[in-house]
C-alpha cells in the first residue's frame, strides 16, 4: 500500500474517512464549482454555502470549532469534517486528491 | 451532580445562587470551547451587541425592580433557551457595561441576584439540566414525549431518505442563520432532547419562525418541525447555545422520523421540494445581507436580538422594536464598536469567557 503523506491536521469535527478531490470555495458565488464527490475546502462557511455543503463528501475549513457551522452541518449530513486547520485554503489546491479522516482530524495527500 | 431545587422557592439561598452561577460560567466556557476560533457571519456578536445591550439589560433590570412578580410571569412566556440567551447575549455583559461605563446604579451582588432570578425561571421550564451542563436540553415532560411518540405518524428511514431529511435540516438551519445571523440563531429555532423512547432517543428540531418581520423575505413555509428518533447516541451533548455534538454518524443512526410543515406531514418528495425552496430563500437573503453597509447590518442585528424577546414585550404591551435611543446611539457611535470587535483570533479565546461571569467585573 502506498505511503500516505499527512499534509494537514485540525480539529476532528465529524467522524468518518473519505477520499475525494479538493474544491476550494472562497466566495459562495462559486457554489456551482462544487461537483458531487468533491471535498469542500473553505476558510469558514456561512449560510450561503448550503448548496455546496450538501454536495460535499467531506468539509475542511481553516477556522471553526466543534460547534461552528461547517461542523454542525457535516454531522447532520454524516460526512467527515476537519475544522481549524489554519491553512487548508493555502496548502490545498483544486483537484488535489486527498483523504480526510474526520475521526482523527487528519488530511492525507494520496 | 448538584441538584438544584428551585421550583416554588420565593427567595433563593446563597448556596443555590453560587451553584447556579458556577453552572452558568461552566456552560459558557464549554460553549466557547466548542465554537473555537470561529468567525461569525455577517458580524461578530459583540460588533452588534455593543450598541444596545446595556440599554436592553437595564430595561429588563428596571422592569424586575418595578415588580418582580410581574417580571417573573413575563419571563415564563419565554422558552428556556431564550432565557439562556437573555443572560449571555444581554444581561450579564450589558449590566457590567452599564455599571462600569455608564454610571448605572447597580452593584455586583445585584447583577448576580438578577442572573439567578432569571435562571430560576429557566429552571422551572427544563428537566433538571440547567444551562445544558450535563449535555441535555429537555423541555418536554414524560407525558408530552409519550403523546408525541404515540400520536405522530412516523416514516421509517432508509439510506436515501435519511440523507434527504438531513439536507432539509441543514437547509432550514441555513435559512435560520441567514435571517437571524450566526449570533442569534435561536430567534427562529430550538433543538431539544434527547428524550428516551422505546426505539432509542427522540430529538425535536423546531423552526418556529422562519419569516421574521425584520426582513422583506416572504417565506410561505415559516414553521417546520422535525421529530427524529435515533438509535441511542451515548455521546450526544447539547450546550447552552443550543448546539449539539456527537462523534456518531447521525443519518446512519436515524430510525424513523416525521417532518411537519405547518400542520401537514411531509413525504419524501415534498421534503426535497422544501429543501430547494429554503435554499433559494437562503441565497437571496445572504446576498441581500452581504450587500448592506455595516451600519445597516448593526441596525438589523439589533432588531433581530430585540425580536427574540417579542413575547416578553407583548406581555408588557410594548412594541418589540428597539426604542429610538438605540437607533440614535447607533448613529452617534458610527463604526466605533464595529471596528473594535472585528474578528480577531485573540478575541475568541476561551479564557475571555470571564466576561460572562456575573461575579467578575471583567469586560473585553
Amino acid at each position: 500500500m502506498p505511503k500516505q503523506k499527512i499534509i494537514l491536521k485540525g480539529i476532528p469535527a465529524s467522524a468518518g474517512v473519505v477520499k475525494g478531490k479538493v474544491r476550494i470555495i472562497l466566495d459562495p458565488s462559486d457554489n456551482s464549482k462544487m461537483k458531487k464527490e468533491d471535498i469542500l475546502v473553505a476558510k469558514i462557511t456561512d449560510p450561503s454555502f448550503v448548496i455546496a455543503m450538501s454536495k460535499a463528501v467531506a468539509i475542511i475549513t481553516d477556522l471553526g470549532g466543534l460547534t461552528s457551522h461547517p461542523a454542525i452541518i457535516a454531522r447532520e449530513l454524516g460526512v467527515p469534517c476537519v475544522v481549524s486547520t489554519l491553512k487548508a485554503t493555502k496548502v490545498l489546491k483544486d483537484n488535489d486528491k486527498i483523504k480526510v479522516d474526520g475521526t482523527k482530524g487528519i488530511i492525507y495527500k494520496i | 451532580m448538584i441538584k438544584l431545587k428551585l421550583m416554588g422557592q420565593k427567595e433563593l439561598s446563597t448556596k443555590y445562587k453560587k451553584q447556579i452561577i458556577q453552572k452558568f460560567v461552566k456552560a459558557m466556557k464549554r460553549a466557547f470551547q466548542g465554537l473555537g476560533c470561529n468567525r461569525l457571519w455577517p458580524a461578530e456578536a459583540a460588533q452588534i451587541q455593543a450598541y444596545f445591550n446595556s440599554f436592553l439589560a437595564t430595561w429588563f433590570f428596571e422592569k424586575y425592580k418595578e415588580n418582580p412578580k410581574k417580571f417573573r410571569e413575563g419571563l415564563k412566556k419565554l422558552q428556556a433557551n431564550h432565557l439562556y440567551s437573555l443572560l449571555y447575549d444581554v444581561v450579564v455583559v450589558g449590566l457590567k457595561v452599564a455599571k462600569r461605563f455608564e454610571n448605572y446604579p447597580i452593584n455586583q451582588k445585584e447583577i448576580v441576584d438578577f442572573v439567578t432570578f432569571i435562571a430560576s425561571v429557566a429552571y422551572e421550564k427544563i428537566r433538571n439540566d440547567i444551562f445544558c451542563v450535563e449535555g441535555t436540553n429537555k423541555i418536554l415532560s414524560k407525558d408530552e414525549v409519550t403523546n408525541i411518540i404515540k400520536n405522530t405518524k412516523w416514516i421509517k428511514t432508509n439510506k436515501e431518505i435519511s440523507k434527504e431529511v438531513a439536507k432539509l435540516s441543514i437547509s432550514a438551519d441555513s435559512l435560520d442563520w441567514s435571517l437571524y445571523f450566526d449570533a442569534h440563531p435561536i430567534g427562529g429555532m430550538v433543538t431539544h432532547g434527547p428524550y428516551r423512547c422505546k426505539d432509542g432517543m427522540l430529538i425535536i428540531k423546531d423552526w418556529f419562525d422562519l419569516n421574521p418581520p425584520s426582513w422583506a423575505v416572504e417565506n410561505k413555509h415559516p414553521k417546520l418541525l422535525m421529530y427524529l428518533i435515533y438509535r441511542p447516541i451515548k455521546d450526544l451533548r447539547f450546550d447552552i447555545m443550543n448546539h449539539f455534538t456527537t462523534k456518531q454518524n447521525m443519518p446512519k443512526k436515524l430510525v424513523k422520523f416525521s417532518v411537519v410543515r405547518g400542520k401537514k406531514i411531509m413525504n419524501a418528495e415534498q421534503i426535497k421540494k422544501l429543501t430547494s425552496y429554503y435554499n433559494r430563500l437562503t441565497l437571496k437573503q445572504t446576498q441581500y445581507v452581504n450587500s448592506l453597509k455595516p451600519l445597516d447590518i448593526i441596525v438589523k442585528g439589533t432588531e433581530i436580538c430585540y425580536y427574540a424577546y417579542k413575547i416578553f414585550f407583548d406581555y408588557y404591551k410594548m412594541n418589540w422594536r428597539p426604542p429610538k435611543k438605540v437607533y440614535i446611539n447607533i448613529k452617534q457611535q458610527r463604526l466605533k464598536y464595529w471596528n473594535r470587535y472585528k474578528f480577531k483570533p485573540s478575541l475568541v479565546a476561551p479564557q475571555n469567557t470571564t466576561q460572562f461571569d456575573p461575579r467578575d467585573s471583567f469586560i473585553m
